[in-house]
């Protein structure tokens, strides 16, 4: 079999109470809502592969996790793992989400233990110090998690996740709360792994070093679908400058966002970052800039981010026409 | 006019046939999926998920001692003792020649209100367990991670039963030898009390995962719970006898409504088998059907665990958890 994890024309609706800031007309006149979380979404991975799930705030990567792994009913549409149904294929999946489902009134070794009786671990006693001696938790083990940092939580939680060694790990921001060395340690481990992984996440440099795909989800619908490389590809042609401004940086905040030419610009006060189509226009945009006080410029390669918001912005941009 | 009739028939038969039988066949299969599929396979595998799941939830319960403490020993002292109080008053103040009904007597009235209260402890525990342990592990999320896992949620009812059953343990041990002391009986009655105290307890839990059911996928309808379990308690007679329910019409409905309920058959049957001759009454009349209690009190043990299974299944499926 081709693929492990199989999501055909899969739709979740949510209804919902739309509440204001009226409690008594909420009462008494409530207005029902549904909300299309994932809109036909279709998707596949391969075994042994990688895909990263990017996305905003909002955008449906969670609701998809939780629809892969059993926890919600696709109102439409049918998932497939291992060519199973998902609730006869539960041995083969481990899921982290964030930092939750651990036990806080129990101690580390205790919810471990827990969840590989459940999954029915034979040496579960050294699985459990065989994972906690690699996350380094192995001093937090019998303190109660209620205790542990927001890093060591996370670190738990993927221990949890992979306790009954599963074929496929679908994994909701795991290095979340994490330390720079240990999200690396945990990236590297990932990748070394071999597993079919599903990782959802924020940060970039995550999704470019361990992903062997990308897709991007927005307003519950996959907008794009590719390697890293070739989604790079999509802003190959394009400028990214760096500028540090000094004086009246909202002026030319408001002017640049004028400029047709201009595809996306980040500020952080006197800082700019401004990505633009083509080369060509790099001269509107000296002209423009003389006006104002730069004291630097920089130019540096485009990256998986810039690619990332400037579909983002396509699609948006495409809703609102 | 005949044809008009026939006709009738033929599209009320119709409709059974086609609107009727596929719901119901999909409704089978889904009990089946859900209840069937899972235990039948590995009863190893349930055996070892309702000792995992009783681990967990003892320790849990353990993390506050003192609150443990508690809940488990002052709590059901609390209850018995304004009745301890009022059927002494009554006894006191008529010489002991009140008749309260029933087997009650100024010589066994505290014995009485000792079976009432275990099965009230019980009773109650059984069906408040999974409200606050899922609203609980709703807010943590901890539920979620239990289904992941491949279990059958049979053994979630029988591992917080077991876990919920050695909590009460110390409680159950002391008023056992109190109860013991006050009228000894045989150890064949001990085992037929014991057993009946483990159906009502299996009873009492499946009615607790359906209200747990609820309190976990729609939060607003929680009270709701807690008006059934005070009208099952009503019906219970755990400190009155049965014959106290006033009779309001001439079918006797609050006593005929109280003998329908299981909990009470339960309560009936160790009382009759404590103060009476060693055994369970022959059989009780629904209607113009005689059955026997023990029977009836099995029949539901068993069905119930199945239809909260089905419940929380088919709940899970459509609702999915809702308030956070």
């Amino acid at each position: 079999m081709d693929y492990l994890v199989e999501a055909k024309n899969v739709t979740k609706v949510f209804n919902f109470r739309q509440h204001t800031n009226n409690a008594f007309r909420d009462f008494f006149l409530p207005t029902n809502q549904s909300f299309r979380a994932l809109d036909d979404v279709s998707f596949a991975i391969k075994k042994n592969e990688t895909v990263g799930l990017l996305g905003p705030n909002g955008s449906g990567k969670t609701t998809l996790t939780k629809c892969l792994c059993g926890l919600l009913q696709p109102t439409e549409g049918t998932i497939l793992i291992n060519g199973k149904p998902v609730e006869d294929s539960l041995q083969d999946i481990g899921v982290a989400l964030g930092n939750s489902m651990i036990y806080y009134r129990l101690t580390g070794y205790s919810n471990l233990k827990y969840f590989a009786k459940l999954y029915g671990v034979k040496n579960y006693d050294s699985r459990i110090k065989e994972l906690a001696k690699f996350f380094g938790i192995e001093k937090y083990l019998y303190n109660f998690v209620e205790t542990y940092s927001l890093g060591t939580k996370s670190k738990l939680a993927l221990a949890r996740a992979m306790i009954h060694d599963p074929e496929i790990l679908l994994l909701d921001e795991p290095t979340l709360g994490l330390d720079p060395a240990m999200s690396i340690a945990i990236r590297r481990e990932i990748k070394k792994m071999g597993k079919t992984v599903l990782l959802t996440t924020h940060y970039m440099e995550e999704a470019q070093d361990l992903c062997d795909k990308i897709a991007i989800i927005k307003g519950g619908k996959i907008i794009a679908s590719d390697t890293p490389e070739n989604l790079k590809k999509i802003v190959e042609k394009n400028i990214v400058l760096n500028l540090k401004i000094e004086g009246n940086t909202e002026k030319l905040l408001n002017e640049l966002k004028c400029q047709k030419f201009v595809n996306s610009i980040t500020t952080n006060h006197e800082n700019f970052r401004i990505i633009l189509d083509k080369s060509a226009e790099l001269n509107k945009l000296l002209l423009l800039l003389t006006k104002f006080n730069v004291k630097k410029i920089d130019e540096e390669e485009p990256t998986l981010q810039d690619a990332f918001l400037q579909i983002v912005e396509a699609q948006n941009e495409k809703e609102i026409c | 006019m005949l044809f008009c009739r026939l006709s009738k028939r033929r599209t009320k038969r119709k409709y059974a046939e086609v609107k009727f039988m596929p719901k119901l066949k999909k409704i089978f299969e889904l009990g089946k999926k859900a209840i069937i599929r899972g235990p039948i396979r590995n009863h190893a595998k349930l055996a070892k998920d309702i000792l995992t799941i009783a681990e967990k939830e003892v320790k849990l319960a353990l993390r506050f001692k003192l609150s443990f403490f508690l809940d488990h020993l002052i709590s059901p002292i609390i209850r018995i003792v304004p009745f301890i109080m009022i059927y002494s008053g009554i006894f006191l103040m008529s010489n002991g020649n009140f008749n309260i009904g029933g087997e009650v007597s100024n010589y066994n009235f505290i014995l009485f209100l000792l079976i009432g209260m275990f099965m009230d402890t019980y009773f109650s525990v059984g069906v408040t367990s999974f409200q606050s342990k899922f609203i609980n592990e709703k807010y943590w999320q901890t539920i979620e991670a239990t289904f992941l896992a491949p279990i059958n949620k049979l053994s979630l009812i029988f591992g917080v039963g077991v876990s919920d059953a050695i909590s009460i343990l110390p409680m159950y041990i002391m008023f056992g030898i109190i109860s013991l002391t006050l009228m000894p009986i045989g150890i064949e009655k001990i085992l037929i009390a014991i057993l009946v105290l483990g159906l009502i307890f299996t009873i009492s839990l499946s009615l607790g995962l359906i209200f747990g059911s609820i309190s976990l996928f729609q939060e607003n309808l929680t009270p709701l719970a807690g008006y059934f379990r005070m009208g099952i308690t009503f019906f219970s007679c755990f400190y009155y006898p049965i014959t106290i329910l006033p009779v309001i019409t001439e079918f006797n409905i609050l006593q005929s409504i109280a003998r329908l309920n299981p909990i009470f058959q339960g309560v009936d049957i160790i009382r009759s088998v404590w103060f009476g001759n060693g055994l369970p009454p022959t059989e009780i009349v629904f209607g113009f059907i005689p059955i026997n209690p023990l029977i009836y009190l099995v029949a539901v043990a068993a069905i119930a665990p199945l239809i909260a299974v089905f419940v929380f299944d088919k709940l899970w499926k459509i609702l999915g958890i809702q308030g956070y």
